[in-house]
């Protein structure tokens, strides 16, 4: 990968996800703190078996991988098992594949250890996790585990007693449309800013999927305005969303329903804009502590049914409807 | 007490030139990184103008007239520097590590140590993890309550009394020691330790590599696992039949035996491995313990909250579970207990005897943290030794949050010395002490400080578990005059979304956590109905019953019992008579300690007595009715059937054994007589209380009292009977 970036044929036609990983630390978004920690680690190189957890896009598999470049410089290739969740990784692989590659011999430096990169672990069998424990006692002398998952709770406890975890907190706006702005200077992407800020959206601090919905707008309309992102995305236009939930605090049945069936006539599923609703929620600022706690509530309950099976325009309007009876004084609905 | 790692490596002299005491072994390639020693450490030495002298006391190989540096010297390099100047600006720091590295010259005028000592000083300035460098060497290290060390002392003199001179019945059931306990609990390394201390030789199961094995296993590779396990066993057997012809029982390398140690479990989710598995530790529980030797299985609790959360949200997961097991599909079980591991046979017979470990109490892992930064400057043989107060305190929030794992604890005491977070400071002059050539009379009291660096203010910190919990439940509220001219709650002084951002957990547990916690946070009865109001409807979102959508689910479920929590809390609507005083005077009660959720516990016990249940009852029901048991069926099981099945038993055990020896026979012989399974489990029942009689009041070494007439007269009587039955 670091090799292909650098030759400019290939870079054409490599994703910008993987043209703009970062390949050393310091040049990581986000989560200061942890990628500190991670850079110390690098220095000083002993580094202990590590739990990264966080959720999707933030970060963690180019902070483990800009680790290991760090630590193992030239020796990367051999001195690196990278298995992820498209890898086979039952009982079989963690019994063979990476006690095999623990028992190898590789020269490194002093003070430096192979590392084996399991991405995704959370994916992985409790079984197979089980047989991974006494592994990472064993080799430890030569071998250090990185494991990157999105729910440290989804590995069993023995692994987790035998790793550092560190967290990845979700990126912020700021962050991500730093980055946009570098890629698009890089690129020679014209854009307006509210087209970088729908990409941020659209993303909800997705790094990833920001990239990849600012690749996929340019490559359709080389242009970054909001209406063109939300077509390229196929989301949701959080404009008639936000419309629909000043509606809904106003207590205008009415048009908040019309806002959902209109949403609903672009033939977006009932996924796509619950999800988007609940998103608009989260960062409207302007909403009443009360309000938000309400609308929140109302918006889980509705997604629990939707994900349950009933995906249904009435759920959306139901749900609508209740968000606007918050507003409606009480006295309305006495008869 | 020996520690290798103060086996000493380099020596300091007045010159800044660092000389390694390597031996031939070890180029000095090897050595560059270890002793890189930067300017710091450099002024530091420059500051003492004398060769820098710390001294080994009573290390064997050091002597003690080696004037050396400890080797934690090295390894102390950095938190030198970072205590030394840790204010300093971080760009210096950088320009630091690229100066160029002292080459390290050859040593000199000092003798060499044994190239065992120091092939492990430097294996452990590459850099060990510290959870297995500084682990306990004696048992007065070790981090656990002292009845429990005595207890597995207790069985493994007994187990090895019973192997070297074997024979005498009552020493023949210590054949299988299971451990159990959570994960970090001191289990394998009380065994390790304690093994050491008797010279008990540990064999160990290691799973193999299948490319390893002969051709035949290698088509079934999880058959090939077992039968290898097998022949290991049979192995370890056939070895003590050679050794054990010395009829002294004293090995010639000086050790007293072996130990069979499991600690790494072959697949028991399959089933063929499972079945296997237990074939081989029934078989090898019924071989005499004589010329034997004596296993030690560790069962490790384990289990993924979230897989564990979810299941709980499918009620049904126990009946599953079980018709899972009845018809022996391959399953990914969680280990909750032994009786997930072993088969249910030896685990209820009286060749297995079973130790339960629990979760290290914070004051002790505060004291093996302590012991560990202590060693790791040299101090630990110092009298007077302290930490500074912060250090107590950081160390204390390390325990907080490692609930009970003690090398979670360890791996969070060196990530965060690595980060700096809590850099190691020490005073020049208090490192070193009495020898004759010391080098500065330090202070009497030795303080290590640690004190907690904050770094830049801008850093987006996560929050440690307390400090979260703490923002969500005290819901502070910034102070505002109403229009009334009262001081009243206005908004939230910690946004809830930020606080989710920055847990140091997953949602879902930390929403166990504040339910856990609520109610002693509500200062009414209003607020309390209010709070689990949102909690109970977090409960229905997050309850996993919604199949693959059920982790979007867990963020408004999250969300409302955060938020809504914190909505009700001193909320200025719901307080609203001038409740001011009264709410702030709830909160002003000083420190409220948290608990961890009770909620796994609990799953532990309900998974432990829903198997005793079907493993005892179940059969008597399929004795009776011929039926399999069904979830329904469960039901009537714990309501009707169990309350005469513990008074059946309880009798049975009691009084039918110790007062009326006839019937106890009787029964003891229906049981050998009936098929079923019912009175096996009765018999098995009865031997294990009597061994763990013996195991618990027997303390005192039965290798000192070497008298088999003497073991057998401690004996409780009913042994006999038991024995002469299962002959």
């Amino acid at each position: 990968m670091a090799s292909a970036s650098k030759s400019a044929t290939t870079n054409n036609t490599l994703p910008w996800v993987e043209k703009y990983r970062p390949t050393v630390l310091k040049d990581v978004v986000g989560n200061a703190e942890t990628v500190d920690r991670l850079n110390v680690i690098s220095t000083s190189g002993n580094m202990p078996n590590l739990i990264l957890a966080g959720a999707p896009g933030i970060g963690k598999t180019t902070s483990i991988l800009c680790l290991a470049h760090a630590l193992l410089g030239p020796t990367y290739k051999e001195a690196v098992l990278e298995l992820n969740a498209s890898d086979d990784r039952g009982i079989e692989v963690v019994r063979n594949r990476i006690k095999m590659f623990a028992q190898k011999k590789v020269n490194l430096p002093a003070g430096r250890h192979k590392v084996i990169i399991l991405d995704e672990a959370d994916s992985m069998t409790p079984g197979a996790q089980q047989a991974l424990r006494r592994t990472m006692e064993i080799y430890s002398n030569t071998t250090r585990f990185a494991l990157a998952c999105n729910l440290s709770n989804k590995i069993i406890e023995p692994i987790q007693s035998r790793c550092a975890i560190l967290r990845f907190g979700a990126l912020s706006k700021e962050q991500i449309l730093h980055r946009l702005v570098e890629i698009c200077r890089a690129e020679d992407l014209k854009y307006t800013p509210e087209g970088l800020e729908a990409v941020a959206f659209s993303a909800d601090g997705d790094m990833r999927q920001a990239i990849n919905n600012l690749q996929s707008t340019s490559s359709g309309f080389g242009f970054i305005s909001p209406d063109n992102v939300f077509r390229v995305c196929d989301q949701p236009h959080p404009v008639v969303i936000r419309k629909m939930l000043k509606n809904c605090v106003s207590g205008d049945v009415d048009d908040a329903v019309t806002c959902i069936s209109h949403l609903w006539s672009q033939g977006y599923s009932a996924v796509d804009i619950i999800t988007a609703i609940f998103r608009v929620v989260k960062i409207d600022i302007e909403l009443e502590e009360e309000t938000k706690l309400q609308f929140i509530r109302e918006i889980g309950i509705t997604h629990m049914r939707i994900v349950d099976g009933l995906q249904t325009l009435v759920q959306l309007q139901g749900l609508a409807a209740r968000m606007c009876k918050f507003a409606i004084p009480e006295k309305v609905f006495q008869v | 007490m020996a520690k290798p790692w103060a086996g000493n490596a380099i020596e300091i002299n007045s010159s800044p030139k660092v000389s390694a005491a390597g031996t031939a072994t070890f180029d000095d390639d090897d050595f560059d990184m270890d002793f890189e020693i930067d300017s710091d450490l450099e002024a530091m030495i420059a500051e003492c103008s004398q060769p820098e002298s710390a001294t080994t006391t009573d290390h064997p190989d050091c002597g003690a007239t080696q004037s050396s540096e400890s080797s934690s010297r090295s390894s102390q390099k950095q938190t030198t520097q970072t205590s030394t100047q840790h204010n300093r600006p971080h760009g210096r720091r950088r320009a630091i590590s690229d100066r160029p590295r002292f080459k390290l010259a050859r040593p000199q005028q000092h003798q060499f140590h044994t190239l065992d000592t120091h092939v492990n000083t430097i294996a452990e300035d590459r850099g060990e993890l510290w959870w297995q460098r500084y682990v306990p060497k004696s048992a007065d290290e070790l981090a656990i309550h002292a009845s429990k060390i005595t207890q597995v002392r207790g069985w493994l003199e007994m187990a090895s009394y019973a192997a070297t001179h074997g024979g005498s019945r009552g020493t023949d059931y210590f054949r299988i020691l299971v451990l159990e306990g959570p994960a970090g609990s001191c289990k394998s390394t009380c065994v390790r330790v304690l093994a050491d201390e008797l010279g008990l030789e540990i064999v160990e199961w290691i799973n193999p590599l299948s490319g390893r094995l002969s051709d035949a296993a290698q088509n079934e590779d999880t058959v090939g696992v077992v039968r290898a396990f097998e022949e290991f066993l049979s192995q370890a057997e056939r070895y003590t039949g050679l050794q054990m012809q010395k009829s002294d029982g004293v090995m010639n390398d000086g050790s007293k035996g072996k130990l069979i140690l499991i600690d790494d479990l072959p697949n028991i989710g399959h089933r063929d491995t499972r079945l296997s598995f237990g074939k081989a530790l029934t078989r090898f529980s019924m071989l005499p313990a004589r010329g034997s030797f004596p296993m030690v299985i560790i069962v490790t609790e384990s289990f993924a909250a979230q897989q564990v959360l979810e299941d709980d949200g499918r009620r049904d997961r126990i009946t599953r579970r079980f018709r899972e097991t009845d018809t022996m599909q391959n399953a990914d079980i969680s280990i909750w207990s032994a009786m997930d591991v072993l088969p249910t046979g030896v685990y209820n017979s009286s060749y297995c005897q079973s130790i339960k470990f629990n979760p290290v109490a914070p004051t002790i892992v505060v004291k093996g943290l302590k012991r560990i930064l202590l060693l790791r400057n040299g101090l630990d043989n110092v009298k007077g030794s302290k930490l500074t107060s912060t250090c107590t305190a950081a160390l204390k929030t390390i325990a907080d949050e490692c609930q009970g794992d003690l090398r979670l604890a360890v791996t969070m005491l060196q990530v965060s010395q690595a980060g700096n977070q809590i850099p190691t400071s020490l005073d020049s002059n208090l490192l070193t002490v009495g020898q004759k050539r010391r080098r500065k009379v330090g202070t009497e009291s030795k303080i290590v400080d640690i004190s907690t660096n904050t770094g830049g203010e801008t850093r987006r910190t996560a929050l440690d578990l307390f400090h979260a919990l703490g923002k969500v439940l005290y819901a502070k509220r910034t102070l505002v005059v109403d229009s009334g001219q009262r001081l009243t709650h206005g908004r939230l002084e910690s946004d809830p979304d930020e606080i989710l951002d920055r847990l140091p957990m997953d949602l879902s547990t930390f929403g166990l956590y504040v339910h856990e916690n609520y109610a002693e946070f509500c200062s009414n009865i209003e607020e309390a109905a209010q709070a689990s109001a949102y909690f109970s409807d977090a409960d229905v979102l997050g309850s996993g019953q919604h199949g693959a959508a059920a982790g979007t689910l867990d963020v408004y479920a999250a969300m409302l019992s955060v938020r809504g929590f914190m909505h009700t809390k001193n909320n200025p609507r719901l307080v609203e008579d001038s409740a001011l005083p009264k709410s702030k005077s709830r909160n002003n009660r000083g420190m409220t300690a948290f608990r961890k959720p009770l909620f796994f516990e609990m799953y532990r016990q309900r998974m432990t007595n829903s198997r005793s249940l079907h493993d005892e009852a179940g059969i008597e029901m399929l004795r009776i009715g011929g039926l399999g048991l069904t979830k329904t069926m469960e039901t009537d099981l714990v309501l009707d059937v169990l309350p005469y099945w513990v008074q059946i038993n309880a009798r049975a055990e009691c009084e039918v054994a110790s007062r009326h020896p006839a019937i106890f026979q009787r029964l003891v012989g229906l049981a050998m007589t009936d098929k079923s399974g019912v009175g096996n489990t009765l018999l098995q029942r009865l031997a294990v209380s009597t061994t763990t009689v013996r195991t618990t009041h027997q303390l005192p070494p039965m290798l000192s009292a070497a008298d088999p007439q003497e073991v057998d007269q401690k004996l409780v009587l009913s042994d006999d009977d038991v024995e002469d039955f299962s002959e």
